[in-house]
């Protein structure tokens, strides 16, 4: 039984941070890198029915360039033996359809019986790559998951949602499935020196779409939206509190009193 | 000898491997050949240079280093970076092309004076405006810059400590009540202003005035009567007001007035014994937390309904070992854990506590400085990231628990644990090998801080044990 955790580095933007000249992303000088939050949950979530159950294989996967591979270490120092890397340079500023398509491509590949993936990514936030992954291998899938109960091999698992004001739905879902795992589902651990060591030892496939059967054509009619410019917007209703420290006292008082109704 | 060996091994390892968190926490201790092979590794791309330019713990030699670079926005950053030394600021003031920087300098809090005082205000208001919030512009400058300062700038010569009482008595013309209100409350208020500021129709004036240090006694004896609670609560607060001349004050109709008497030292036994039957939980709590509870006091409010009352029993400095006995035996774990906490636990409870798991009482039984080293294995072995954490915060732990540490899985724990006492060299250098490049840098400068090494003795180790054919 095998369950594929596909994830991301994600791009965290340094506060004063400028666009590239073609304005469709920003300078890479202002990003740093990071393992998406929500990743971490969708792996935890994967090595507790690993641990849990014999028989289990985690297998996390990414598609992006050689840095990401450092987000595949994190992982197999956590657990896990093995890791897929997918890339290709056509496949730089790639959308979630065209991701997705790979992702299930790897998971066609692997013979995987579940696809845990985090609800959505901290910097495009888009939500839609777990989605586009049922979509594409024909699966159920069930969207930001906070509980879930699941033996390896049944042929359904049982999740719940959240939803508005604090109710839960339950649901059962059939196998396999796509579930993207939102956060507090778990408490991601942390990986000991001694796995963050092992890690380096343990392989990482690294594949192309050619690898995977998946062709340029196909990439690129994959395509399901085009990135027309990115900007800074206007600035909002945000208010700056200034003056004196007794001053800032009474405006933030009455902001409050404001909100709850009192003035 | 041996720590200038370690270092300049971890000085040498950081730029074969070029580790630029490494190289940071070596650039302060190196000489000036030793700075320029650690540049390379330090600077290597636009990235770092921006990351150590805004982190906090950038050593401020690094700093100094980076306000040369010709990249503007790195220059911007250090001066904005609260730990920029004087002198780089004094450097970047000389910045006139940039008003950003400018702007920076004249807001930062360890720009000297004479520094300050140079600044271009008259063609940039917003140096202006920063130079009159900032607490070390001389009051010449604010002389000067009250004559073109709007409002919001004349708040900050309001508040700012070397405004003289001929500026504030300037600033007191204002028909701003909050402008005057800050005037009233400024240690070096005139006392002509005092008067009038006692007298002011606005609450918001004569509360600020209370809270004044240098408030006379008599008008704080009248402010206590003012008829705004706020007024009274911030006169009560004033230091020459004596405890006894608060006792009406512990059946004032406002909880607020009678919560800030009851923080107050010296307080006369009735007053005490008025304020711990009060009925609003907040005045039993700080009295329970109040040196000047007695006895019996404390005893029964260590019987309380409110369970935060009971803890701040267990915290005074006041309670006897068999109160504490006592409290470590309170039904809500929240008490214990305050019994826990204390370095003065009777052996009794620390006994009883020590075998407690509830995460409050363990992790305060693993800072306590009695604890045995049995029971901080114990608690060191944790699963729980913030007990293990208790442990490493805790100065006596011994280094035989602290080494179970090194490998704990939490980063942020091992950063502070490279600050413990009891670690010994060579357990920091084994941690300026951690994968976390945090860990690395508090290691090597908890090392460096330790030997504190002449510069060019540090640099002649790593001299003679560099590998300049692996350099970057």
């Amino acid at each position: 039984m095998k369950i594929l955790v596909p994830v991301k580095q994600v791009a965290v933007l340094d506060e004063d941070f400028e666009l590239r000249d073609d304005g469709l992303d920003a300078d890479p000088d202002f990003i740093d890198h990071e393992s998406n939050e929500w990743d971490d949950y969708s792996y935890e979530a994967a090595l507790q029915i690993m641990e849990a159950h014999g028989g289990v294989e985690v297998v996390p996967m990414t598609v992006g360039p050689e840095d990401a591979e450092e987000s595949l270490r994190r992982c197999l120092a956590k657990g896990g033996e093995r890791a897929i890397r997918v890339w290709d340079d056509a496949l730089t500023g790639a959308g979630p359809a065209t991701v997705a398509k790979l992702i299930a491509a790897v998971a066609r590949r692997e013979g995987a019986d579940m696809v845990f993936a985090g609800t959505l990514s901290a910097d495009h936030s888009y939500a839609m790559t777990g989605i586009c992954v049922a979509a594409e291998l024909g699966w159920p899938h069930v969207a930001v998951v906070t509980a879930l109960e699941y033996q390896p091999g049944a042929a359904t698992a049982t999740v719940h949602r959240e939803l508005e004001a604090g109710l839960v739905e339950k649901m059962t879902v059939e196998c396999p499935a796509v579930l993207t795992i939102q956060l507090g589902i778990n408490q991601p651990r942390y990986a000991s020196l001694r796995g963050v060591k092992q890690a380096k030892e343990k392989p990482v496939d690294e594949l192309s779409p050619a690898d995977l059967g998946v062709s340029g054509e196909e990439l690129a009619a994959s395509a399901s939206f085009r990135l027309r410019r990115m900007f800074k917007p206007a600035r909002g209703q945000a208010e700056l509190i200034e003056g004196t420290a007794a001053e800032q006292a009474a405006r933030l008082a009455s902001i409050i009193k404001e909100l709850r109704g009192a003035a | 000898m041996m720590l200038v060996d370690a270092l300049a091994r971890v000085v040498a390892g950081a730029v074969q491997r070029a580790d630029p968190f490494l190289a940071a926490a070596a650039y302060a201790a190196a000489d000036e050949e030793g700075r320029g092979r650690l540049e390379p590794v330090l600077l290597a791309s636009y990235r770092l240079k921006r990351q150590f330019a805004e982190a906090p713990f950038t050593p401020p030699a690094v700093l100094r280093r980076l306000a040369g670079e010709p990249d503007r926005r790195i220059r911007l950053k250090v001066a904005r970076h609260p730990a920029a030394p004087p002198e780089v600021l004094r450097q970047l003031a000389r910045e006139v092309a940039c008003v950003e920087i400018l702007e920076a300098v004249a807001r930062h809090r360890n720009a000297p004076a004479e520094v300050l005082a140079g600044l271009p205000w008259r063609e940039h208001p917003g140096v202006r405006d920063a130079l009159c919030w900032n607490p070390r512009a001389p009051v010449a400058l604010l002389r000067a810059l009250i004559g073109t300062a709007p409002l919001p700038a004349q708040k900050g010569i309001a508040s700012n400590p070397n405004a003289d009482a001929a500026l504030l008595a300037r600033l007191w013309e204002s028909p701003d009540p909050y402008l005057r209100a800050q005037v009233a409350a400024h240690p070096g208020c005139p006392p002509a202003i005092m008067d009038a500021a006692e007298r002011s129709p606005e609450a918001t004036v004569r509360r600020m005035l209370a809270g004044n240090p240098a408030a006379s006694l008599q008008a704080l004896l009248r402010l206590l009567g003012d008829e705004a609670a706020e007024v009274r609560a911030a006169a009560v607060q004033g230091a020459s007001v004596s405890a006894e001349e608060l006792s009406d004050l512990a059946v004032d109709p406002s909880s607020q007035v009678r919560r800030t008497e009851a923080r107050r030292a010296a307080l006369p036994a009735a007053v005490v014994e008025r304020l711990s039957r009060d009925p609003d939980a907040w005045v039993r709590r700080w009295l329970g937390r109040n040196r000047c509870a007695t006895e019996p006091v404390l005893a029964r409010l260590a019987t309380d309904r409110e369970l935060e009352v009971r803890r701040a029993v267990s915290r005074n400095p006041g309670c006897t070992p068999a109160l504490l006995n006592r409290l470590a035996m309170d039904p809500d774990a929240w008490v214990r854990a305050g019994v826990a906490l204390r370095p003065d636990i009777p052996s009794e409870a620390l006994a009883r506590l020590s075998a407690e798991e509830d995460p409050d009482i363990a992790s305060a039984i693993g800072r306590n400085p009695n604890t045995a080293r049995e029971v901080l294995l114990r608690i060191a072995a944790s699963g729980n990231s913030d007990l293990r954490r208790a442990v490493i915060l805790n100065r006596a732990a011994p280094r035989q628990v602290l080494l179970t540490l090194l490998e704990d899985p939490y980063p942020l724990n091992r950063v502070v644990l490279a600050e413990h006492p009891a670690l010994g060299e060579e357990d920091l250098e084994t941690l300026t090998a951690d994968p976390d490049p945090h860990v690395r840098f508090a290691a090597l400068r908890a090392l460096i801080r330790r030997g504190r090494p002449e510069p060019a003795a540090a640099t002649g180790e790593l001299t003679s044990t560099d590998n300049p054919g692996r350099e970057p």
